[in-house]
């Protein structure tokens, strides 16, 4: 705990004086534009339900549309000092916490992993129909090099009801934080760790019937843990080699991330590389506009997924390069 | 007619099931095969690494002569006699002298230091590491055998075909525990 403790930077007070200035500009923002635009858009609904009601007296209209239109201009001049606010929120409280957690990591708040790297990964089949990213992180965490940001991958649906309306959804493929590490140990073919779905379901007869089944990722690679097989099922290409990665000591460690993060957890091992997908269900490392800054819990949950992600070096042992692999 | 159907259920239950069955074991035999052919390749590996590491080290440790001398002759033995039960024999003991090898390392600073050691170190860690994943991808693939073996029916093909069941490789306690091998080599 005494590690944790001194390192957090909301128990020191070190972001304070940050937040504290990005509060007045918070307050300033919500004062100057989105309090007005409130205004002007609520007067504009009245004028126009007044309308609405009496329509003889058309001269309502004018003010709703004069109103109405305020509102937009309001909102267009607001987006310059909000982005700056959110730029400003990123690169002092986020990259705060990031270098209280690994001092040089790069972070870039608009890049993100690309689409071929994620795809390439192997994890998720399908192809996205839409691909964005923020916040990507980067560097060196000791002999390991580490990148992460945050994806969402989307595919679309269309349907057409029966009076010929043409209807798009949207469908996460993956949403949350993507991982790429560098692993300690070389390899040749590709081993997957995925949630096991099939075996919760079905239990373990008809699971793993279905698993084998399931021959475009590989060959099923059944393993001796019992526990992580319950969790997870692995998918290679070499019987041995998905063993020589998957060690009896690195299964427990994936088991224990998996119970820390409370969130399905999808690895793929791969061109010397760990790449591991950690579902997330919101938009993370935003400020919100409607909530005070000096409120710190949304930041310490952000801390928290941050030393995770981070601490997947340590986690999973990586740094240790005994291997024959520099 | 009835009689027909009667002849078809018969060759489905006695002639096509069988067959499937049959293959069935054959492939799990083959896989088992297989798995051990690769620990053979890697303990290959590692009796070629054996004259190597023992020349790099005999200058720097005194005290170990013994098991030098044991692992050269556990080699000459394991290389001459390729057969499973001497290979599983022979390569637990070895395993067990590689061991208490990198453990004494620990008493020679001079030795850890040496580039040459500790190349050959990384190369040792790396196929210690390999068999263990082989002999676990070995005892994988017989306990699927012998459980396809022993599951009715094809238990009565089994028998009928003379397939036996097989010994699962001994895995070292020390490597059923999570041994943190990093920090066995910390300084």
């Amino acid at each position: 705990m005494g590690q944790t403790e001194k390192n957090n930077p909301f128990l020191d007070g070190a972001l304070d004086p940050v937040l504290e200035q990005l509060e007045q500009q918070r307050l300033f923002i919500k004062r100057k534009y989105f309090h007005p635009l409130t205004a002007l858009f609520i007067l504009a609904g009245i004028f126009l339900v007044m309308y609405l009601t009496r329509q003889n007296i058309k001269i309502l209209l004018a003010p709703a549309i004069l109103s109405f239109l305020g509102g937009i201009v309001y909102t267009a001049l607001a987006q310059k000092p909000l982005s700056e606010y959110k730029n400003a929120y990123k690169s002092e409280v986020i990259k705060g916490l990031i270098d209280r957690i690994h001092p040089g990591l790069s972070y870039q708040p608009s890049l993100c992993i690309p689409e071929s790297r994620f795809m390439a990964s192997g994890l998720f089949l399908k192809t996205p129909d839409r691909y964005r990213g923020e916040d990507m992180v980067s560097g060196m965490v000791g002999k390991t090099q580490l990148t992460f940001s945050e994806i969402r991958a989307q595919y679309k649906t269309e349907t057409t009801d029966s009076r010929g309306n043409r209807r798009t959804q949207w469908h996460d493929i993956f949403r949350g934080i993507f991982i790429i590490a560098d692993f300690n140990k070389p390899f040749k073919t590709r081993t997957l760790v995925l949630p096991d779905t099939a075996e919760k379901i079905f239990g373990s007869l008809f699971g793993n019937t279905l698993q084998k089944w399931n021959k475009g990722r590989g060959d099923l690679i059944k393993l001796e843990n019992v526990e992580f097989e319950k969790e997870f099922v692995v998918y290679g290409q070499d019987q041995v080699e998905s063993r020589y990665i998957l060690t009896p000591d690195l299964m427990e460690r994936i088991l224990n991330f998996r119970h820390k993060t409370g969130k399905p957890v999808y690895i793929s091992f791969l061109d010397n590389s760990m790449f591991v997908a950690l579902s997330q269900a919101r938009d993370l490392f935003e400020p919100s506009m409607g909530r005070s800054l000096l409120d710190t819990a949304p930041l310490e949950s952000y801390y928290e997924i941050l030393k995770l992600v981070i601490g997947i070096v340590e986690d999973f042992n990586l740094n240790t390069r005994i291997w024959g692999k520099a | 007619m009835p009689a027909l159907l009667l002849i078809g259920l018969l060759a489905f239950f006695f002639v096509i099931i069988p067959i499937i069955i049959y293959n069935g074991l054959i492939h799990k035999r083959n896989m088992v095969d297989n798995a051990f052919a690769s620990i053979d390749a890697m303990l290959k590996k590692r009796y070629d690494l054996i004259p190597n590491l023992v020349n790099t080290v005999k200058t720097y440790m005194t005290h170990e002569k013994e098991t030098l001398t044991k692992i050269t002759e556990l080699r000459a033995k394991a290389l001459d006699n390729r057969d499973p039960d001497t290979q599983a024999k022979v390569d637990q003991e070895m395993t067990g002298l590689m061991r208490s090898i990198m453990v004494a390392v620990e008493n020679y600073p001079q030795l850890k230091a040496n580039e040459n050691f500790m190349q050959l170190q990384a190369s040792l860690n790396n196929i210690e590491e390999q068999i263990a994943a082989a002999r676990r991808a070995y005892n994988a693939a017989v306990t699927s055998y012998n459980t396809a073996i022993q599951i009715f029916p094809n238990s009565i093909i089994a028998g009928m075909k003379h397939f036996t069941p097989r010994e699962l490789f001994v895995i070292p306690a020390e490597e059923r525990q999570n041994v943190d091998v990093g920090n066995l080599f910390k300084s």
